[in-house]
């Protein structure tokens, strides 16, 4: 037992281990790309720093001081080199807009943006989960549920938050309008967020569950006396949560998208509107920092992902099927 | 007969699916099984046996009806339960088992979490009862160190200890009544072997047992009584050794003269029609392929060398059949593929057509891949599920060389006339073609490029014996026509012995015994081909009716 541990245990390690080392590229190229794209974009840089052209005019001798005390006189490849130098000592620069570092910025406002994602996310595989089994296989539910599905899938995603707010806030006066306190302000933001991104988990979750739900070992199961419910429990879940995996980089890149959305229609704070002011005011280091903890984010969950997986299946701890 | 009441009771039951009569797929059968008895339901695919189990339990499944005057079970009326009373019965009173435990147990969950499960169902014993207990039911079906093995995946179990583990779940809540559904299809004889002398261990513990099956040797050892059923109606019904002696109705005859065996060498399976006029037979034999002491080593993933096949040496004559017999994991499938040039031996010389892969450049390899073909088990995954079976032909017909789109269509008519297939089939797809007419395109595929050598790893497997007896004896057809030379794989040793000449047995990747079929199986040597033949089921039949007529 202790041997074959050993054997299934090692390739283990080692997947784990090149998955590691495939996060930290995908890191790099994300920085990479991110600076290419940033300095492709038209506008100069000066401008973000010292403000609208239109309402600040600079001298020559000043636009060239900008341009010296922030590099942007070096050749590419050599400013290039020196973010990347910065990056490597978890240095992301300084916003242009503010005049403070990138990191400061994130790390104030990125503790409400961590709520409300894990809210949100916490919401979507409730609804997820909830929905797809009590509707696999089921004619009637399966089919209102599907149109329902379609209808948020189409829904932009600021429409279903304002039809909330509208609703719940408004009218009915249940839930705050807006602000970043308490439980109550996370509920309509996760919700709307929530609403988007479930959809298209029940679909894959319910394929899942309808596919196992016609395997043998579920009519096994089934001859053995099991309830329709620990059925799908404690047999076609867990089959089912497999094909999920895929969707994962859709459901990191649904929550971030959502929030951004989420936290200025609700005007909560959080990394999504300082994203928002970022961009438009053409902040450099401030958005590259935010791509860069986007790319994170996504890695980190990626990586969970791949732990997670070999425990859920168990063939995949040991490759070798004799 | 009315007097105890039967333990199972059918009265004229019929099953549907999907809406009219037309869509039957049992039509009106009637049977009793008494307690303590053994009764066999033997029918191939299609016929209706496996819905008839399931309907038992009431599991026949989604969108099916179930009709009947009468279904009672210990004196139950099951037609009339509700759900909840349907739940006490699976697993308590009647067990249920199912072909092949890897699939039929839960690949994400251990030996002991399947086992215990009825337990779970049924009693409300604590943990340390139900643990206790799963020990014990592995110890009783025969799995050595429980303690162990119960932690494990069916995936890291062989298929023999598999299988038992399923019969210890399905045994598990102590049901008196056990169905068995093709319990000992997907394995080895060795294994299949074993698993019979479970159940009849079982069966002489006092438990009732209702066996589905296709195959009528398993059945000739383990039933008291037999139904034959043939497209949804039972068409013959009586003790076995009746039957089998005296079958009475046409499809039993058929069914029971389409086994190859000993007794069917040289003879047509399935139909009366004699066999084609064999090309006159070559003054002396031609050796078309051979391997000279060929090794393959695989590596496993922990670093593990295994020997798939260790200094292997065979010879292929045209016109004749090598049968290469082993159970799986003897190296047979590899030996194959080493011979067909997709796997590189090790060491060893593997010479195709008087050349060698090794050497071969690419031109001459493209050349020597025509020189020898191939058809699987399961042809599907071979073809295109896009394609037409036309577009299939027609693509090999010119890969064969042949030009012109006249002549390419001609061609590919006289290829499906040679596999007995209608041109009404040209517009099909794969996936619309019974498991025997697949088998048929791949056939005819292969002999499209005109090939010296065939490799056929395990043909027939999957297929029904009475479409197993059509397609043999096209291979035998097909080798007296052209002279093509066979390189036979398979597990299964009656087919082996129907149609080989010659015989090699493989264990572990090592030859343990050589020769003419009819030496090897009637006098073996090792005492590992012993155990094989001895492990095989027989039918016990002297001469079937119908064959002398």
């Amino acid at each position: 037992m202790t041997q074959a541990r050993g054997r299934t245990v090692r390739p283990y390690l080692r997947r784990i281990g090149a998955r590691a080392l495939a996060g930290v590229g995908v890191l790099f190229g994300a920085a990479t790309l991110g600076f290419l794209a940033l300095y492709v974009l038209p506008g100069d840089p000066v401008y973000a720093i010292a403000g609208n052209p239109d309402q600040v005019s600079l001298s020559a001798e000043q636009v060239a001081a900008i341009r010296e005390t922030y590099g942007f006189d070096q050749p590419l490849y050599q400013q290039y080199l020196e973010y990347l130098g910065q990056l490597v000592r978890g240095d992301l620069g300084t916003s242009y807009q503010r005049q403070q570092p990138v990191t400061t910025l994130i790390a104030d406002q990125l503790g409400p943006t961590v709520q409300l994602a894990a809210a949100a996310f916490a919401t979507t595989l409730v609804l997820a989960f909830a929905v797809s089994l009590l509707t696999a296989k089921r004619r009637f539910g399966r089919g209102v549920s599907s149109v329902v599905e379609l209808f948020f899938i189409s829904a932009p995603g600021f429409w279903v938050g304002i039809v909330l707010l509208t609703v719940f806030s408004f009218r009915l006066g249940w839930l705050p309008a807006i602000g970043s306190g308490g439980w109550q302000t996370l509920v309509l933001p996760a919700l709307t967020i929530a609403v988007g991104a479930a959809p298209p988990l029940i679909q894959v979750l319910r394929n899942g569950l309808e596919d196992t739900l016609d395997e043998p070992f579920v009519l096994t199961a089934r001859t053995r006396g099991l309830s329709e419910a620990a059925v799908r429990l404690r047999h076609a879940l867990r089959h089912a949560l497999i094909p999920l995996t895929t969707l994962t980089g859709f459901l990191v890149g649904g929550l971030l998208g959502g929030a951004v959305i989420a936290e200025t229609l609700f005007s909560r704070q959080g990394v999504g509107r300082v994203l928002v002011t970022a961009v438009t005011a053409n902040d450099v280091p401030l958005v590259l920092g935010l791509v860069l903890l986007a790319a994170l984010a996504y890695v980190v969950v990626n990586f969970l992902v791949d732990v997670v997986y070999p425990l859920i299946d168990p063939r995949l701890r040991s490759e070798v099927t004799a | 007969m009315n007097a105890p009441e039967a333990l199972l009771d059918v009265r004229r039951l019929s099953v549907s699916f999907g809406r009219g009569a037309g869509d039957e797929v049992v039509k009106g059968i009637s049977f009793q099984v008494q307690r303590g008895e053994s009764v066999a339901i033997v029918g191939e695919s299609g016929s209706g046996k496996s819905v008839t189990a399931r309907t038992i339990v009431g599991l026949t499944g989604d969108r099916s009806e179930v009709r009947a005057d009468g279904l009672r079970f210990g004196g139950r009326d099951l037609l009339s339960l509700a759900t909840r009373d349907w739940r006490s019965i699976r697993g308590r009173e009647i067990g249920f088992v199912l072909q092949d435990a890897l699939v039929s147990l839960d690949p994400l969950r251990t030996v002991a979490k399947e086992i215990e499960e009825p337990i779970r169902a049924h009693f409300g014993w604590p943990k340390e009862r139900r643990q206790q207990e799963v020990l014990a039911l592995l110890s009783s079906v025969g799995v050595p160190e429980p303690e162990l093995r119960r932690h494990q995946f069916p995936h890291e179990l062989s298929g023999g200890l598999r299988q038992r583990a399923l019969i210890a779940s399905a045994i598990a809540a102590q049901p008196s009544f056990l169905i068995l559904d093709e319990p000992t299809t997907a394995l080895d004889v060795t294994i299949q072997a074993q698993i019979l002398r479970l159940l009849e261990q079982l069966r002489d513990e006092g438990h009732t047992l209702l066996f589905i099956t296709h195959d009528l040797a398993v059945v000739a050892r383990i039933a008291d009584r037999v139904l034959v059923m043939n497209d949804g109606r039972i068409v013959e019904e009586g003790p076995t050794a009746r039957l089998f002696a005296d079958p009475r109705h046409d499809y039993t005859r058929t069914l029971l003269a389409s086994v190859p065996s000993e007794r069917t060498k040289g003879e047509r399976l399935w139909s009366w029609r004699p066999p084609v006029a064999a090309s006159p037979a070559p003054a002396t034999r031609t050796v078309v392929a051979e391997l000279a002491g060929v090794t393959k080593t695989f590596r496993l993933p922990g670093g593990t060398p295994l020997v798939a096949v260790d200094d292997l040496s065979l010879r292929l004559e045209s016109g004749r059949t090598l049968g290469l017999v082993g159970e799986s994991g003897s190296g047979k499938t590899t030996a194959g593929r080493i011979l067909l040039g997709s796997t590189q031996p090790d060491a060893g010389a593997v010479t195709v057509a008087g050349r060698s892969w090794a050497t071969a450049g690419r031109r001459e390899a493209a050349e020597l891949r025509r020189q020898i073909q191939v058809v699987y088990q399961d042809p599907l995954s071979s073809f295109d599920p896009r394609h037409t079976v036309r577009r299939i032909l027609t693509e090999a017909v010119g890969a064969a060389g042949v030009d012109g789109r006249g002549s390419r269509a001609g061609r590919v008519r006289e290829l499906l006339d040679q596999v007995g297939l209608a041109t009404t089939f040209l517009d099909r797809h794969p996936l619309r073609l019974s498991g025997g007419q697949r088998q048929r395109v791949a056939i005819a595929r292969a002999l499209a490029l005109e090939p010296r050598i065939i490799v056929c790893d395990e043909p027939v497997s999957a297929l029904d014996v009475s479409i197993q007896a059509q397609v043999l004896d096209l291979f035998d057809d097909i080798q007296r026509e052209t002279g093509v030379a066979l390189l036979f794989i398979s597990h299964d040793l009656g087919v082996i012995r129907h149609v080989s000449d010659d015989v090699l047995v493989l264990k572990d990747g090592r030859t343990v015994e050589r020769g003419p079929t009819e030496e090897v199986f009637a006098r073996p040597r090792e005492p590992y081909t012993k155990e094989l033949l001895a492990a095989v089921p027989r039918l016990h039949v002297s001469t079937p009716a119908g064959r002398d007529t």
